[in-house]
């Protein structure tokens, strides 16, 4: 008896007409999959600082930008105070964060987020101008949950992370061991739905709010 | 769901007097629409995109049996296990199997149309499991025990108030017995009820909306995150996807990536996409501890070795049914299956059979904006017309359409008779209706007429007034 993966195969190898491909093909494709031929990527001619914030922003996130990592605590502060959120934040186990001082009065957990945290403090791998998309990876340093089960999400993104295409993001969140990590987020935007009567609500099972705080521009755009 | 796409007829009436539904298609025409043609304008590459992602589709295609097997090569390496499935029944065995295997007890869904087109969750709750779906949509639509409506916006068809009943009936079993009227109230209490859902499952299935043969990567794209949660908390990840949904590289995902959201629901990226490689990782704090990949052939391989091969393209946006002027007049139900629309009329005799979905490929007016729309140019009223061809070549279909079909047939093959024929028809009906200018009734044409006047003709034929022009511009 032969399994279903062979009867498979075996079809889809008479649909286009062979039963084995072969070395040359073979050597062909594999060759196809390092480098696409004919690459076609968005191009924009505004400041590409600004293109990134302004694409985050007309997707309902928040964007902070402050000059020093001292900064961020300000930023991290306004954020809480002006929502009226709880003074406890999960911080994810990443070193990368250690440098941020936060405000003194924030009960800080440096841990992966659980379903009743309100807010949660992550390190993107980059922050990609095209889409105005942060690239999150999984890993001991970043757990998926913390992008999702909190209300409230705060990305931290430093400006020489900000790249060029989703291409760029995609290899910023790869590790050095050439091994792909188990996920890697794309996130534009706080969680929406509008499966109600096609009209747009946020907060549907992911963040209702994303606050991201772009550290090191020189100059803050306004806002 | 079983096809009921032999009642197409009768449904199409009832939806044309469904008010809420009207309303409902009203806002799909602006809303889609617009957001996809300004997204769509504001991206001077878009053409040149589609252009390639075509492309990319087509070599996918063409060398399906190389990047299948390197697909479930980088799947195993990851971790993971890859269980082929020729038919939706195998499909729904094998998940039946993982779920057992896993001592589970309750599985949620991310929103996939291959599981709604293989029955995965009728399959699973035989087999003793609870599901619940997650994406908001097709949440309300299990509520309801309806199918959805639409491939991207299931529950469009659903109004506030019904869904307000909907969950005043279902949630008082949370302890949540308030009718909300609120949008906001009721997405914050459907957060709420499937939050504990999110935490307490063993099992999370989704689909794909691309699997990478290079990484072994599935990839999923959402605006609400359940497809995350579904595929990061509980302890095993199911996949379920079609053997079409293999392409070769992240490079390449990129590209049909770009297309899919702004042709979808006009977004140049949805809040949420997700590459998935494998279980979770040794030193990872969260992720399945079990990933497994269902990769479903159902008739898939057949349409790759004949005319429909061009259909293995789409990548479900739901453009060509969002710029359907059938569909935006009866809705998804109407089509009886899974696939509504224009894709749906091409796919769903594929998999249902010509002979129960007769009605499918004809209620098209090939205005061709399907094919204008569609992101990897799929030419869906060719592949409608095949349908037509088959079934008149099969004898499928009512016997007085084939009688019309062979007296048109008649005439269109004889010149002479046909133009003898319409000068004295034209001739008659100019006479006749001169003093009015327009018949409100007119013979064996009643359903036209129901609705609105026929305009009387001139009296000349239009091969005859061209004829004269030609002759008085000389």
């Amino acid at each position: 008896m032969t399994s279903a993966r062979d009867e498979i195969l075996a079809r889809v190898g008479k649909a286009i007409g062979r039963e084995e491909i072969d070395p040359e093909t073979e050597a062909c494709l594999a060759k196809r999959l390092r480098h696409l031929p004919d690459q076609i990527r968005p191009q924009w001619g505004d400041d590409p600082i600004e293109r990134f914030i302004s694409k985050l922003r007309a997707v309902a996130a928040t964007v902070d930008v402050v000059e020093t990592d001292a900064d961020v605590a300000t930023s991290v502060s306004a954020f809480i105070q002006k929502n009226d959120m709880p003074l406890a934040v999960a911080m994810a186990p990443d070193s990368r964060l250690d440098c941020f001082p936060l405000p003194d009065d924030l009960k800080i957990s440096r841990r992966n987020a659980v379903a009743d945290d309100v807010t949660s403090i992550t390190a993107a791998e980059a922050g990609v101008i095209e889409t105005g998309s942060l690239v999150l990876r999984s890993g001991p340093k970043g757990p998926t949950g913390m992008n999702f089960l909190p209300e409230n999400h705060i990305v931290i993104v430093r400006q020489e992370q900000l790249v060029n295409h989703l291409e760029d993001g995609w290899r910023c969140a790869q590790e050095t061991s050439n091994r792909v990590p188990r996920t890697v987020n794309f996130i534009t935007g706080p969680s929406k739905t509008a499966d109600i009567e096609q009209t747009l609500e946020y907060g549907a099972h992911g963040p209702k709010r994303l606050h991201v705080i772009l550290v090191g521009a020189q100059k803050a755009p306004d806002r | 769901m079983e096809p009921i796409s032999h009642e197409f007829k009768a449904r199409s009436r009832q939806s044309l007097d469904d008010p809420v539904l009207q309303s409902a298609l009203k806002n799909l025409a602006t809303g889609f629409v617009d957001s996809r043609r300004k997204c769509a304008e504001a991206l001077p590459e878009f053409e040149a995109l589609r252009d390639l992602g075509t492309e990319i589709c087509d070599h996918a295609l063409a060398n399906l049996d190389f990047y299948l097997r390197r697909y479930e090569e980088q799947v195993t390496a990851s971790g993971g296990h890859v269980h082929w499935a020729s038919t939706s029944h195998d499909a729904c065995r094998i998940a039946t199997d993982i779920c057992r295997r896993a001592n589970a007890k309750k599985i949620i869904r991310g929103k996939s149309m291959i599981g709604e087109e293989v029955g995965i969750n009728d399959a699973l709750e035989e087999a003793g499991f609870e599901t619940v779906e997650t994406d908001l949509g097709e949440y309300i639509l299990q509520l309801a025990k309806e199918p959805p409506s639409h491939i991207v916006a299931p529950a469009i068809h659903k109004s506030k108030d019904e869904i307000s009943d909907l969950f005043q009936k279902h949630h008082a079993a949370h302890g949540l017995t308030e009718r909300q009227t609120e949008r906001r109230a009721l997405v914050q209490e459907a957060r709420q009820v499937l939050r504990q859902a999110f935490v307490s499952a063993d099992v999370g299935i989704t689909g794909a909306n691309f699997l990478i043969a290079d990484t072994g990567s599935n990839i999923i794209v959402t605006n609400e995150g359940n497809g995350d949660l579904t595929c990061t908390l509980p302890r095993v990840h199911i996949v379920t996807a079609a053997i079409d949904k293999v392409i070769p590289s992240v490079e390449d995902a990129m590209v049909l990536l770009r297309l899919l959201g702004r042709s979808a629901t006009g977004q140049e990226i949805t809040a949420y996409t997700t590459f998935t490689t494998g279980p979770k990782r040794d030193n990872d704090s969260d992720g399945p501890e079990e990933y497994h990949v269902i990769l479903v052939d159902n008739g898939r391989s057949t349409m790759l070795g004949n005319e429909f091969r061009e259909m293995l393209r789409c990548i479900r946006c739901g453009a060509c049914m969002n710029h359907c002027p059938v569909y935006g007049s009866i809705g998804g139900h109407a089509y009886g299956w899974v696939y509504p629309g224009p894709m749906g009329s091409v796919l769903t005799p594929m998999m249902a059979g010509l002979d129960k979905a007769i009605d499918l490929p004809n209620a098209c007016t090939l205005n061709g904006r399907c094919q204008e729309v569609c992101p990897v140019r799929i030419p869906l009223p060719k592949l409608l017309r095949v349908h037509r061809t088959r079934q008149y070549e099969q004898r499928i279909g009512s016997g007085v359409f084939r009688f019309g079909l062979g007296i048109w047939a008649f005439f269109a093959a004889h010149p002479a008779v046909y133009h003898f024929g319409t000068r004295v028809i034209m001739a008659v009906m100019g006479a006749l209706g001169r003093r009015k200018g327009v018949f409100r009734r007119m013979p064996l044409a009643g359903g036209w007429t129901q609705a609105r006047d026929l305009p009387a003709p001139q009296g000349k034929t239009f091969q005859a007034a061209w004829r004269e022009r030609q002759r008085e511009k000389e």
